[in-house]
């Protein structure tokens, strides 16, 4: 698989979140990409990446669970990562199709700025995308805090009904 | 604390949608930075890409 498969016209932004940390990009790249870190800011989950082209990605929740499945796209290290992020629900990539998420990072000043985009190649209502978009705020949030601080939020957190409510509607079962 | 902001009532291909859709994450993470450390981030308005802000 490469970013060929994944060209825009196929693959559309539905969500996208910015954020500014006092940080580099360095530091960014290395929080978005270690298991050690993400377990701090991603509601305990494990982001493991083999980074290169083609190499796995994977999230394990804090049970051990695998929770998000996919492999790497664009690695542009400190500055673009491309990933598919197939959340592991059963039926749920066969039904929604798969999700493309970049993250951009840019130095801005003193700061660095990091683009989070989640695509997909079908059109999806708002109430499947609110997962994505009350999440991301959340763990991004917690990562500018880590770096610039040292100490994550701590965010209580349940998938929104409405999103689980439509995936039920589709025939897709949920945690 | 969970902050929520809304800015509403553009119009199609407004420009000024495009300029605060740039600018409101620099100044919420600017704000969330000076609340959490004390210091606010030093984003250089130029850097924003605005049209005319630069």
């Amino acid at each position: 698989m490469n970013i060929d498969q994944f060209k825009p016209n196929t693959f559309k932004p539905m969500t996208a979140y910015t954020i500014y940390i006092a940080s580099t990009p360095e530091k960014v790249w290395q929080a978005l990409t270690t298991a050690e870190f993400s377990r701090k800011y991603f509601f305990g989950n494990s982001v493991e990446v083999d980074l290169r082209i083609g190499g796995a990605f994977i999230i394990h929740a804090p049970d051990g669970a695998l929770h998000i499945s996919g492999e790497v796209i664009e690695c542009a290290p400190p500055r673009r990562l491309t990933v598919t992020f197939n959340v592991n629900w059963p039926e749920l990539i066969e039904k929604l199709g798969p999700t493309l998420v970049t993250y951009e990072i840019e130095p801005v000043g003193d700061a660095v700025r990091l683009t989070m985009t989640e695509s997909h190649d079908r059109p999806l209502g708002d109430d499947i995308l609110e997962g994505g978009r009350q999440g991301w705020p959340a763990i991004l949030s917690s990562l500018k805090s880590v770096l610039e601080t040292g100490v994550p939020l701590v965010i209580k957190m349940e998938p929104p009904k409405r999103m689980l409510a439509a995936l039920k509607a589709m025939g897709i079962a949920t945690p | 604390m969970k902050l929520t902001l809304t800015h509403e009532g553009f119009a199609e291909g407004s420009k000024l949608l495009d300029g605060i859709s740039e600018g409101w994450p620099a100044i919420l993470s600017s704000l969330k930075s000076l609340l959490e450390s004390g210091n606010a981030l030093a984003i250089p308005v130029s850097a924003l890409g605005v049209e005319g802000m630069s």
